[in-house]
């Protein structure tokens, strides 16, 4: 079981990256990224 | 020594890949591109104008903060292939803010142990400021109190844009404090923020354990000369627990260990049952 643990978890994790981009995450994280918040780096 | 070398050279190449937006000295604006919708796995500010990719931290609280569903299933995704593949690897390979760490931590002066009861307080500052705090005032806390967004994001902003200074107030001069008081520590301390206090690395230690890449030692061969403790960015010992939460997996014990005692596998697929296999062969 040990042995499997580790690619169980890839497999999972591959499965949940694979689903954000499906629902448009990569486009809300752009969106989100290209937007400087000066309140986020304790300006203003 | 070779070891060390090499990551040195990759922690040089990825903090200069990651912050190689040199346009916006020009533009004086931070990048906007494609590439800014990727993750990098690593605490990078975003906010930084030389930045490339997002912040996996400042992205999970945006979601936390405003998405439809609380989480991103995209971050946490890439976290996760990151971590199950090679556990805290990306904190002493990849990670700009580790590798600032290290080079502060090579002033000659004298140096301090940490407590080890603080390393818990990285899992404090995952839960409080990452998630439920943003949860609750829809607001990125950790962002606002983050050392490396004060360091990478929010000085060079204010040089590059001195009108900005208007805008600075109570919040700007506690972040400086922050970012002050952790670069003095960096200098006294082995990796004293990734160790207590980066929520990045708290999310990669879950994956220590159980990672593809693990590291092992053999017992009847270790004398427990605490070689690999000197060497160690983060004071472990390697011999009590290989796979420790706190190991970055910068490897650097493993050619400072005078009886070869630590080795490296892939789960699965042990070392020495390949070497065996190909003498077998």
């Amino acid at each position: 079981m040990r042995s499997k643990t580790p690619y169980i978890l890839l497999t999972l994790f591959v499965l949940l990256l694979v689903g954000g981009i499906y629902l448009g995450e990569v486009a809300k994280v752009l969106r989100k990224a290209v937007l400087l918040c000066l309140d986020c780096i304790g300006i203003g | 020594m070779l070891n060390t070398s090499v990551r040195r050279i990759c922690q040089v190449f990825c903090a200069a890949l990651a912050n190689s937006y040199w346009f916006s000295l020009a533009s004086r604006t931070i990048y906007q591109g494609p590439l800014k919708g990727f993750c990098i796995p690593a605490l990078n500010c975003y906010a930084c104008p030389l930045a490339l990719f997002a912040c996996p931290i400042g992205t999970i609280q945006h979601f936390v903060g405003y998405g439809t569903y609380y989480i991103s299933l995209y971050t946490i995704g890439i976290l996760g292939i990151v971590g199950s593949t090679a556990g805290r690897m990306a904190c002493g390979w990849i990670c700009p803010f580790g590798f600032l760490q290290d080079l502060l931590f090579k002033i000659r002066t004298r140096k301090l142990a940490l407590p080890h009861w603080m390393t818990y307080g990285k899992y404090l500052v995952l839960a409080l400021l990452v998630f439920l705090i943003p949860l609750l005032t829809k607001q990125p806390w950790f962002c606002k109190l983050c050392p490396a967004g004060g360091f990478e994001g929010a000085i060079p902003m204010l040089i590059l844009d001195p009108l900005l200074f208007e805008l600075v107030g109570l919040l700007f001069v506690l972040k400086m404090i922050i970012v002050a008081v952790w670069l003095a520590a960096m200098v006294f301390i082995k990796r004293p923020f990734c160790r207590t206090a980066c929520p990045l690395g708290a999310i990669f230690s879950f994956f220590n354990r159980a990672s593809i890449f693990t590291l092992s030692v053999d017992n009847d061969k270790c004398i427990q000369c605490d070689e690999c403790l000197r060497v160690c960015p983060t004071d472990i010992k390697v011999y009590e627990n290989p796979n420790d939460a706190d190991c970055i997996r910068c490897l650097d014990c493993k050619p400072a260990c005078p009886v070869n005692a630590i080795s490296y596998e892939l789960v699965g697929f042990p070392r020495k049952k390949r070497k065996e296999a190909v003498e077998n062969a």
